[in-house]
């Protein structure tokens, strides 16, 4: 029995044999989307172990809530077993279920009205910062701790860029294929995120302005 | 003083990224920013994750809607499209058949009567039905 390779175009247009035995630990993720699209459950469940935490990093750094974290990141799987039809293959699997995640996020903050603190109403909130420890190590937390507060008040593409490189480690490459944007898109978003954040920081007394 | 277009290439050179540049003097204030929010980032607790204990439950729900059969809403525009289509088709044939509602006769006047002080009104009906209304104006009116 053959069986078309996973290099070839035909991988995914002929069906693959009922007697194809596949093995999950082995299996690329290309393998598995071809054996999902025929039916096979435990090709798609086996997608969901491998990036179930990727996609729920990604939904909770940016919702910041775990129960909206879990929800969405099933939400994403659900969209993501109609989909498969649709995954081209021209990105890795990972960053299509990372775009389909980010879209989600936004679909589920807009549902719910997650409040939101705007930068300017940051900026007020100085006196919890005003006494620092001067050790670098807990102003790093409290720095980080700041920041965390701060990405609420981001617009959706701000944030979705910052959690994506800061936080998920993406290249710009892979941010530009999961935001669904060019690479000059991405540096700008990210830029404009990077200062907004400064802004607020500085109003809350964190950092100096220099 | 650093410019956007500088930012940005700091930026790129501390993202890794190609034909990013190094800081420069003026860039230095930046770069330490930079430099100071990844460290603060890392300092965060990780992200709490899907652990195996939990996947159970994660992939039940999964499942139970996957598998709930969903409601084809454009099966259902299609046919209430198809359903108002052969309504109008339908009312056209009656039209057809009987000829459509009779035309709107308004030949009858029911009063006639002026505003004009001392001014007469009558109407004339020639021999098909045409009315025709008069408006007499007193000889002692002026344009």
């Amino acid at each position: 029995m053959s069986v078309p390779f996973e290099g070839s175009l035909l991988y995914d247009v002929l069906p693959v044999a009922d007697d194809y035995h596949w093995d999950a630990r082995i299996e690329s993720d290309a393998g598995l989307v071809a054996l999902a699209r025929t039916g096979q459950y435990s090709a798609f469940e086996e997608l969901v172990r491998r990036y179930r935490n990727d996609v729920y990093a990604l939904a909770f750094h940016y919702l910041r809530q775990r129960e909206d974290a879990w929800d969405a990141s099933q939400e994403v799987f659900i969209r993501a077993h109609r989909a498969l039809g649709r995954f081209r293959g021209d990105a890795s699997f990972k960053t299509w279920i990372l775009r389909i995640t980010a879209n989600c996020c936004k679909d589920l903050f807009k549902k719910r009205r997650i409040s939101t603190v705007s930068l300017e109403e940051l900026g007020g909130d100085v006196g919890a910062y005003t006494e620092r420890d001067p050790s670098s190590e807990l102003e790093s937390r409290e720095l980080g701790s700041a920041i965390d507060t701060a990405l609420a008040g981001l617009p959706h593409k701000h944030r979705t860029a910052f959690v994506l490189r800061e936080f998920e480690g993406l290249s710009y490459q892979q941010m530009a294929e999961v935001m669904g944007c060019t690479m000059g898109t991405v540096m700008s978003r990210l830029h404009h995120a990077r200062k907004k954040l400064q802004r607020a920081l500085i109003g809350m007394g964190v950092i100096e302005d220099n | 003083m650093s410019t956007r277009r500088d930012e940005q290439r700091v930026e790129r050179w501390f993202d890794g990224e190609q034909d990013g540049v190094g800081p420069g003097p003026e860039d230095r204030a930046y770069a330490d920013f930079l430099q100071r929010t990844r460290g603060a980032v890392a300092s965060l607790p990780a992200s709490p994750g899907i652990d195996d204990a939990r996947m159970g439950d994660f992939l039940h729900s999964i499942r139970n809607e996957i598998e709930t059969p969903k409601r084809s809403w454009s099966g259902m525009w299609a046919l209430a499209s198809a359903a108002a289509a052969a309504v109008v088709v339908a009312i056209s044939i009656v039209f057809i058949i009987t000829g459509g509602p009779s035309p709107a006769e308004a030949n009858t006047v029911d009063a006639v009567g002026s505003e004009i002080s001392g001014a007469t009104t009558r109407v004339d009906y020639d021999s098909d039905g045409t009315a025709t209304v008069w408006v007499t104006l007193p000889e002692s009116d002026l344009w």
